[in-house]
């Protein structure tokens, strides 16, 4: 029975880190132009153009922005994609 | 200088001064040093405390970057090597099909050039005209221009 409940909790554990998801951060760059980095968001995540230029605002004053979470594979998909166009993305696991 | 269309998909960049063609033409050059800025142009996805995607990363993805990077260059440099350059002014076709090329080359000679300088945000935004008898003058004002070429085909592109 005791056996049991540890396989179980295990189980949930290993579960619970596979479940965290992972966020795609995009970081300020001084050189990348805002318009650049607003029209790179639109084709990347296919924001509308609002929330585009809303996530480029935040990474120019506050110097990051999560712009996407969710599982691994594609959150790495997301950062391989920025880089291909040059902006500083990062993935980060997100805290539970 | 001005942007107009030669034809529906070939964008034409007419009454370039001289000056400016010249930088123009060192695009390629530039853009070819990205050794100098291996840093930034392929950073690593991850805090150094990552795991194992590190070396993945480096060993996969970073390749597949080069090459993206590369043909970019290549396909800009095509561009610039068939450029109408004559003694007033110089005019270039750009096809539409190679917007998203040259916005890559730009970007990446942009990012060597502010790395080889190591431009800060001020100096980009500064308002002084940049000192053209210096090397470092010379490099804030081919990143501007290079900047303003950006801006306009990202105008077309996005």
């Amino acid at each position: 029975m005791s056996g049991t409940a540890v396989i179980t909790r295990e189980e949930t554990r290993e579960k619970r880190v596979l479940d965290v998801p992972w966020n795609v951060v995009v970081h300020n760059d001084p050189v990348n132009l805002m318009s650049y980095v607003t029209m790179v968001f639109q084709r990347v995540f296919g924001f509308h153009r609002d929330k585009a230029v809303r996530h480029m605002l935040e990474v120019h004053h506050k110097g990051r922005s999560l712009v996407w979470s969710g599982e691994r594979e594609r959150a790495e998909a997301y950062v391989e994609q920025l880089h291909g166009y040059l902006l500083l993305a990062t993935l980060e696991q997100a805290e539970l | 200088m001005r942007l107009t269309r030669q034809s529906p998909d070939v964008l034409q960049l007419q009454d370039v001064p001289p000056f400016f063609a010249v930088l123009l033409a060192d695009l390629p050059r530039i853009a070819a040093l990205h050794e100098e800025a291996r840093e930034r142009l392929y950073p690593d996805p991850l805090s150094p405390d990552g795991d194992d995607l590190l070396s993945d990363w480096r060993e996969h993805v970073v390749p597949e970057l080069e090459r993206l990077f590369a043909s970019s260059r290549e396909i800009a440099a095509r561009d610039i090597a068939a450029m109408d350059v004559g003694a007033e002014s110089a005019s270039l076709s750009i096809p539409d099909k190679n917007i998203d090329a040259w916005l890559n080359a730009l970007n990446q000679a942009r990012l060597i050039i502010a790395g080889r300088n190591s431009f800060r945000e001020e100096d980009l935004d500064a308002r002084e005209e940049p000192d053209l008898s210096t090397a470092r003058g010379l490099d804030l004002l081919r990143l501007h221009f290079y900047a303003h070429l950006q801006e306009v085909l990202v105008g077309v592109a996005g």
